[in-house]
């Protein structure tokens, strides 16, 4: 299940979509907006996503996630738009048999969406806007 | 499109734009008339020549054709979907 969305991300709703009779282990990874940066302090965030290509990565990384692991269900789902501090922007859940699985495939999936699937935030202070330099993608 | 000026067959390539390069270049998309069977890396040295703080900022943006990023040898057209990709930061 993949999503990107301009709205709040639902949390119940993911961790109702990805549970399944077979599950003993659901992971949840949660990503919200911080207040400050490595410069000082982050009032709010822009994120703005290519869409139809950051979905088909997200699809992409759910296979592979299927692939590796003897996992249940992947959710991943980005937010996109303004978004305060607080605020969930990323939300990765695995449900798997047991722990280990989930865990692992979750930390996959994250890790995975945050250097490969182009999205790009800029970080809003009282003084000024920048967007984030982040990862070059690759072939 | 693909026109003929004179001897020479050049086509218009659309070329979508996102983060910061949106800013530098003033608009979400542009379009650039190249020659007909350019590739990815003509297609970018002309657009650094076009708008050189893209360049003075030396952002090591990438290209995507058809929702994949490409090597700077892949032939273009007009009929693709072509984007310039700044370093991603999701999450």
């Amino acid at each position: 299940m993949i999503r990107i969305t301009d709205n709040a991300i639902d949390l119940n709703k993911i961790l109702i979509d990805i549970s399944d009779n077979s599950a003993g282990a659901i992971t949840l990874f949660v990503g919200t907006v911080r207040d400050h940066n490595s410069h000082g302090h982050v009032s709010a965030l822009y994120y703005e996503a290519y869409k139809k290509m950051a979905e088909d990565i997200m699809a992409e990384i759910e296979k592979e996630v299927l692939r590796k692991w003897n996992i249940i269900k992947f959710s991943a789902t980005h937010r996109i738009g303004n978004l305060k501090v607080r605020e969930i922007s990323v939300a990765v859940a695995v449900s798997s048999e047991h722990r280990n699985e989930s865990f692992e495939a979750c930390k996959y999936g994250i890790d995975n969406i945050k250097t490969r699937v182009p999205i790009w935030k800029k970080e809003y202070s009282d003084a000024s806007e920048n967007w984030v330099t982040g990862v070059s993608l690759h072939e | 499109m693909t026109t003929t000026t004179g001897d020479r067959d050049t086509d218009l390539i659309k070329v979508k734009l996102f983060g910061i390069s949106t800013e530098i270049v003033g608009k979400r998309e542009m379009t650039v008339r190249v020659p007909v069977g350019t590739t990815v890396g003509n297609l970018k040295k002309k657009i650094t020549k076009m708008y050189p703080s893209l360049d003075v900022v030396n952002i090591p943006f990438v290209f995507a054709v058809n929702h994949r990023v490409v090597s700077e040898d892949v032939p273009v057209t007009h009929l693709d979907e072509i984007a310039i990709l700044p370093p991603v930061s999701g999450g």
